[in-house]
C-alpha cells in the first residue's frame, strides 16, 4: 500500500508544483506588468481556468501523505510523510487565507470601472508574494516525498 | 535503493513538467488567445522570460534520470520503461526546439506597438506544438510512475 501512496504523492505533488511554478515564474510577473484595465480580466481568466486542477492535485498529495504516515512501518518514512503532509496543509492555508480571497475580490471588480484608489488597493504584489510562499511549500513537500522513497526500501 | 530513487526523481521532474504544460494548456493559452495582438505579444515575451531556463533544465534533468535508470536498472522491465521514458522526453525537447522555440523567436522580434495589418497570428501553431509536447510529457510521466512501481 505504501509503495502505491508514495508515488501517488510524488505524482500529484509534481503536477501541483509545476502548476504553481508557472504561475510564480510566468504568471505573476506578467500580471504585474499590465495596466489596471487589462490586468483585471487577465487575472480573472488565468485564475478561473486554473481552478479545479490545483486543489485536486494538492488534496490528492495531502491525503496520500497522510495515508503513508498512518501506514509507514519505520520512523523515518513516517516522519517524512508527516512533514510533507504538514507542508501541503501550509500550501492550502496560504491559498485559502491569502490568494483565494484576493481572487474572489478581483472577481467582483468591473474592469471598465476599477476602484478609484487602485494605487493603494492593488493586490498584485501581495498576491505574487503569497503565491511564491505556497509554491515554495509545494516544492519542499515534493523534495521531502522524493526523499521518503529512499527510506522505503 | 539507487534505481528506485532515480525512478522517483524522474517521476518528480516529469510531474513538474507535465504540471507546467497542463497549466499552460488550460489556463495560460486561453488567456493569451483572449488578448488583442499587441498585448498578446507583450505577454508572450514576458512569460518566456520566466519560463527559461528553469523548464528546459527540468526536462534535461528528467531525461538524465531516465538514462541513468536505463544503465543501473536491475531488470529488463525497468530498463525498457526507462528507455521509453527517455524517448518521450527527447520528443518533448525536439518539439520545443523545432516547434515552439522558432515561434518564440518570431514573437520576440515583433514590436507590440506596431502590429501590421497582415500580422500572422502565431498562437494556433504554438498551441498545436504545445499540445504535442504535453502529450509526450504526460506519456513520460506515466512511464516514470510505472518505473517506480517496477523498481519498488
Amino acid at each position: 500500500m505504501i509503495t502505491f501512496f508514495v508515488p501517488l504523492a510524488v505524482l500529484a505533488g509534481g503536477l501541483a508544483a509545476g502548476g504553481l511554478m508557472i504561475s510564480a515564474l510566468g504568471g505573476a510577473p506578467m500580471l504585474l506588468a499590465l495596466p489596471v484595465d487589462s490586468y483585471l480580466p487577465v487575472h480573472k481568466l488565468l485564475v478561473g481556468r486554473f481552478d479545479p486542477f490545483m486543489p485536486i492535485c494538492i488534496v490528492t498529495a495531502l491525503l496520500s501523505d497522510v495515508a503513508v504516515a498512518v501506514l509507514a512501518p519505520t520512523g523515518v518514512t513516517h516522519t517524512l510523510a508527516a512533514a510533507a503532509a504538514v507542508l501541503y496543509l501550509c500550501v492550502m492555508s496560504v491559498s485559502l487565507t491569502k490568494n483565494v480571497p484576493i481572487n474572489r475580490w478581483i472577481a467582483t471588480l468591473d474592469p471598465a470601472n476599477p476602484p478609484a484608489d487602485w494605487q493603494r488597493v492593488d493586490p498584485r504584489v501581495k498576491w505574487r508574494n503569497w503565491n511564491l510562499v505556497r509554491t515554495t511549500f509545494a516544492v519542499l513537500a515534493l523534495v521531502v516525498n522524493v526523499a521518503a522513497v529512499g527510506f522505503l526500501v | 535503493m539507487l534505481p528506485q530513487v532515480i525512478a522517483v526523481v524522474s517521476l518528480a521532474a516529469t510531474g513538474i513538467v507535465s504540471g507546467v504544460f497542463f497549466a499552460i494548456t488550460v489556463s495560460v493559452l486561453p488567456t493569451l488567445f483572449a488578448m488583442p495582438p499587441g498585448q498578446y505579444v507583450t505577454a508572450h515575451r514576458r512569460l518566456g522570460r520566466g519560463y527559461h531556463p528553469v523548464m528546459p533544465l527540468l526536462v534535461s534533468c528528467a531525461l538524465l534520470a531516465d538514462i541513468a535508470l536505463a544503465v543501473v536498472a536491475g531488470g529488463d522491465a525497468a530498463r525498457t520503461l526507462a528507455i521509453a521514458g527517455a524517448v518521450s522526453l527527447i520528443g518533448v525537447q525536439l518539439v520545443s526546439q523545432f516547434g515552439n522555440v522558432p515561434i518564440n523567436k518570431i514573437v520576440h522580434g515583433t514590436d507590440p506597438d506596431a502590429i501590421s495589418a497582415d500580422w500572422a497570428d502565431p498562437r494556433p501553431a504554438w498551441r498545436s506544438w504545445h499540445l504535442l509536447r504535453t502529450g509526450f510529457a504526460v506519456t513520460a510521466m506515466t512511464i516514470a510512475a510505472a518505473a517506480v512501481v517496477v523498481t519498488a
